[in-house]
């Protein structure tokens, strides 16, 4: 048999060329389109269980095991999503303050995040200090050329009296806003270039009593001289008051500092605080920034006519005091 | 003060006291407690930590002490 050259081949298929021609797809009726569909779900849904753990044994069913699967999920979380608490029973787990002005439960004077200023100086680097009363007081020396550095602490030099033990009580209100125990006491140290030698250094916790006028004691940390003050490192610093009282809203309280050192040789440790408008305020209380007992004898006392106190506007002295959540 | 006194009051620091004196003769001499009523010069409290800063250098705790009492 030969086999067709190029013309006979293209006579014996003129005319059917595919397409040349309408072929109408077979129609199908309800009960066929149900069933391809329902053969695709269950292939989807064979597709979905064995990527979840399927095995087909041949005598069961893809949809029903999916079904089975998500009808038992739905009942483990139902079981575990009722709504079992009520915000009015349950209590604080901690107290409240932003993480700028002081630490998570404290009580402060004045944020933290405004303790600092400028300082302008002749020295590339930065001093460790800025006398906020005496603002060409810097920790630094030099007049080659000027440099602005920020994050300065700035600070006061608690005042004292040469030859007696006595100095200056600075106290510096805090007004309650939270209830609980106090806690710890913090302060900032460490500004001084060199540890200059002292007598005496305590940091006390007071409370306006509204009913005598006084600004009565409720802890006294002693003399702690060579405790958490003792050191040149810039630093916050605590103590733990251990007194396990509970403050309530709307108390005052006042953090109390005394330093003396009565040699001619002897120099205060510096304290961060920073500066104030100098303007009185015309308030009934709290009408100034802080207040002071000028040249009281060393220790601060029990209890002291807030009257008494000398009003200061030119500083605010940084400290907070710690609450726990009752 | 100079370096010399510093050094040997610091030498008997722990056994006679951080509190130092000057007396009526100009010697020094150190003690455990604080006096008020003492007829002595009151000097300074030498801390632990004040005698460490200087690492042994008397001489610079001298000068320190020097500027403190040019400014007072």
């Amino acid at each position: 048999m030969t086999e067709p050259t190029w013309e006979q081949l293209f006579e014996a298929v003129q005319g059917r060329v595919p397409g040349s021609t309408k072929q109408q797809p077979t129609k199908e009726d309800f009960d066929e389109l149900g069933r391809k569909t329902k053969f695709a779900q269950r292939r989807y849904a064979a597709d979905v269980a064995m990527t979840s753990g399927f095995v087909d044994t041949g005598d069961n069913d893809p949809l029903d095991w999916l079904t089975d699967l998500f009808t038992g999920i739905d009942n483990s979380i139902t079981a575990n999503t009722d709504a079992i608490a009520n915000l009015e029973t349950i209590a604080a787990a901690t107290n409240v303050t932003a993480a700028w002005v002081s630490d998570l439960e404290d009580m402060a004077t004045i944020p933290r995040a405004l303790v600092k200023t400028y300082a302008l100086t002749g020295n590339s680097s930065a001093p460790k200090f800025r006398d906020v009363l005496d603002y060409d007081s810097v920790s630094s020396s030099g007049t080659s050329e000027y440099r602005l550095h920020r994050g300065v602490c700035p600070t006061i030099r608690p005042e004292k009296v040469d030859l007696v033990s006595e100095g200056h009580i600075y106290y510096t209100p805090i007004i309650v806003d939270r209830s609980g125990t106090v806690d710890k006491m913090r302060w900032i140290v460490g500004a001084d270039t060199s540890l200059f030698s002292i007598n005496y250094y305590e940091m006390a916790l007071c409370v306006y009593n509204p009913d005598t006028g006084n600004v009565e004691k409720v802890w006294g940390s002693g003399d702690i001289k060579d405790g958490a003050a003792d050191t040149t490192t810039l630093a916050e610093v605590y103590v733990s008051m251990g007194i396990g009282q509970t403050v309530t809203p709307g108390q005052v309280l006042f953090v109390a500092h005394q330093q003396t050192a009565p040699s001619l040789l002897q120099v205060t440790r510096r304290f961060a605080a920073v500066d104030q408008l100098n303007k009185a305020r015309t308030v009934p209380l709290l009408d100034a920034a802080c207040y002071v007992a000028p040249s009281h004898t060393q220790g601060i006392p029990s209890s002291i006519s807030f009257a008494s106190l000398t009003r200061e506007n030119r500083f605010l002295p940084y400290a907070a005091v710690s609450v726990v959540a009752a | 003060m100079t370096a010399a006194e510093i050094a040997a009051l610091v030498a008997v620091a722990d056994t006679e006291g951080r509190y130092w004196w000057r007396d009526g003769n100009g010697d020094c001499y150190a003690s455990a407690d604080y006096d008020e009523q003492s007829a002595d010069t009151y000097l300074m409290y030498a801390s632990p930590a004040w005698c460490a800063q200087w690492g042994g250098d008397w001489e610079a705790a001298a000068a320190a002490l020097a500027e403190i009492a040019a400014q007072t």
